[in-house]
């Protein structure tokens, strides 16, 4: 299981990432997180919607009310330019830890 | 006997005693709910297991609370930020106003430019007078009825004014730039006349 302070720092690039693919909601997003991770990238549900809620606050993200096949009320989440930009530099900075990491992993076997 | 609706309206009742808000986020962590229960159902969990599962899954509604209400303070501390800079800006735009007016109205006597004075000559109507006007250092005299206006260019002013008979009131009122003006003064009756000098700086109005 993947610690708590990384999945808390995963949550913003990852949700933009989905996003970026087109708009979704709330359960739709921790499902994919979770099949994406094999199961290992678990979120409290309900850790999720603040999340979201921020992110929209600080104008990363949009949302409008629609409905599911069933009539169910369910609030769409979009990015907007902001968050396009953010999730660009999300992947800037995740890449270069992940490329130190792998630098470093690789000089141990050499 | 398990009942699903009732389970997830006791939710609900918890979710809003813990001071979760509705429509948002509740509606939405409902429509969450519900899902995650329909989905452990369809995987074959009874509903009495689905909704225990899918509770724990959510959170625990203090839980919720507490994220929601950090939430709200980052909002309440961006929303006074706002304001205080809203209030900042304006106290500087009023500031800066406040001294644009100050300059343009003392702007002869910042700039010491020659400006523009209007001299009123006031009283009973027809009443004759004669006068000296001397602007800065020419004089010139004067002589009409009242009431009459006079407006020269200049860095200082004095002006003394005689009505030429006994009898009616005369009177005076000096202006600088249609702003700073001397009190108007009159003449007593018996008096012989009225004046009044102003310069850039300072103004007075007598009789005599």
């Amino acid at each position: 299981m993947i610690r708590k302070e990384l999945v808390a720092a995963s949550a913003e690039p990852l949700i933009l990432s989905l996003l970026a693919k087109g708009e979704s909601y709330g359960y739709a997003i921790i499902q994919e997180v979770k099949a994406r991770s094999g199961g290992k990238l678990q979120w409290t549900d309900g850790m999720l919607y603040p999340v979201l809620h921020r992110m929209e606050q600080r104008g990363l993200l949009k949302s409008r009310w629609g409905q599911s096949e069933t009539g169910r009320k369910r609030k769409y989440y979009s990015l907007k330019k902001d968050g396009k930009t953010a999730m660009a530099k999300h992947h800037e900075q995740w890449s270069l830890i992940h490329s130190v990491l792998a630098g470093l992993q690789k000089e141990q076997y050499v | 006997m398990f009942d699903l609706a009732q389970s997830i309206a006791e939710w609900r009742r918890q979710m809003l005693a813990a001071g979760v808000k509705t429509p948002v986020p509740l509606e939405e962590l409902e429509g969450h709910l519900r899902e995650e229960i329909e989905r452990q159902m369809r995987a074959g969990m009874d509903a009495a297991f689905a909704f225990d599962a899918a509770v724990r899954q959510i959170g625990e509604p203090p839980f919720i609370k507490t994220e929601f209400t950090k939430l709200q303070r980052q909002a309440n501390i961006k929303t006074m930020r706002k304001m205080l800079v809203g209030v900042a800006a304006l106290a500087v735009v009023f500031a800066v106003g406040l001294a644009g007016l100050f300059v343009w109205a003392q702007w002869p006597v910042l700039a010491r430019q020659p400006t523009r004075f209007t001299i009123a000559v006031s009283g009973q109507s027809g009443l004759p007078f004669t006068g000296v006007i001397k602007v800065d250092a020419s004089a010139m005299s004067v002589s009409g009825v009242a009431p009459t206006n006079y407006v020269v260019i200049g860095r200082a002013v004095d002006c003394r004014f005689q009505k030429q008979q006994a009898d009616g009131v005369l009177g005076v009122c000096l202006r600088m730039n249609y702003l700073n003006g001397t009190d108007s003064v009159t003449s007593s009756k018996s008096g012989r006349g009225v004046g009044a000098s102003m310069s850039l700086h300072n103004g007075s109005c007598y009789s005599f």
